[in-house]
């Protein structure tokens, strides 16, 4: 079952040997959801207005793109989901200038 | 006679299959045949019950390891990464929220990389199988300096 990242663990390698932080993200989570639900209507009618109209400027495609991709109802959804699927990840390089670790938990 | 049995012996009655393929469907369910098979096998007979699908892997690891008769020699560069199988099917879901116009563009610039590849051809049940094929996956690489390299799925 997919749940929400609760924990994650950063080390970053630098000239002193520090331990790694553990950012409590479930604290985040609460805000996060709340700026969701306020931001979700304005994101929904850009998004429409984004995929309908269109920008003038041809560079802009890319960022047209996107925001018609993420400001919809199945856009937000699949960051959602993305997010929930994110514990379990780790990523653990060891070179000569050190350790490098993220765990999501 | 079982309903499966008996689904198998009409449609070989109204000669939606051949002799073969009743032959080789009613020796599977009898479980003789390997499990594999019986998939590929229900898949092309509609009405067929879905066997059970054998486990997923729940993470792809990619690992690479120093040689062990370096690894005490110095310092070695070693790298091990674990990333969900949920985390990569909700990253490929994403390219069903292409708009048309994008996906026109990516077909297009690929096709003059001599890369022939339609990604409106590609449903969000195919995301499934290419994960369940990527559970079989296995690399196992030894390099020149003595590296190795592993990829797997567990």
């Amino acid at each position: 079952m997919k749940r929400p990242p609760l924990l994650l663990r950063l080390k970053i390698p630098g000239k002193k040997r520090r331990p790694g932080c553990w950012l409590p993200i479930f604290l985040l989570l609460p805000l996060a959801l709340a700026l969701l639900i306020v931001l979700a209507p304005v994101m929904l009618v850009v998004g429409a207005v984004v995929r309908r109209r269109g920008w003038r400027k041809r560079q802009w495609s890319t960022a047209r793109i996107v925001i018609g991709m993420l400001c919809s109802f199945s856009g937000i959804m699949a960051v959602v989901g993305l997010i929930c699927s994110m514990p379990g990840l780790r990523v653990d390089v060891t070179d000569d200038d050190g350790r490098f670790e993220i765990a999501v938990i | 006679m079982s309903g499966s049995q008996k689904k198998i012996l009409e449609l070989l009655e109204t000669k939606a299959i051949t002799v073969d393929e009743a032959q080789r469907l009613l020796s599977a369910l009898s479980g003789e045949e390997g499990h594999h098979e019986v998939h590929v096998q229900r898949d092309r007979v509609p009405g067929l019950p879905r066997p059970p699908m054998p486990p997923r892997g729940k993470y792809l690891r990619v690992s690479v390891q120093p040689d062990p008769e370096h690894e005490h020699a110095g310092k070695v560069d070693r790298v091990n990464v674990r990333v969900p199988m949920a985390l990569i099917r909700s990253g490929m879901k994403f390219t069903s929220l292409l708009p048309e116009e994008a996906r026109d563009k990516v077909a297009s610039a690929l096709r003059n990389k001599g890369i022939d590849f339609d990604m409106k051809g590609i449903k969000p049940g195919d995301f499934d199988e290419l994960i369940d094929a990527l559970s079989e996956l296995q690399v196992d690489v030894r390099s020149a300096d003595g590296e190795i390299v592993k990829v797997f799925v567990e």
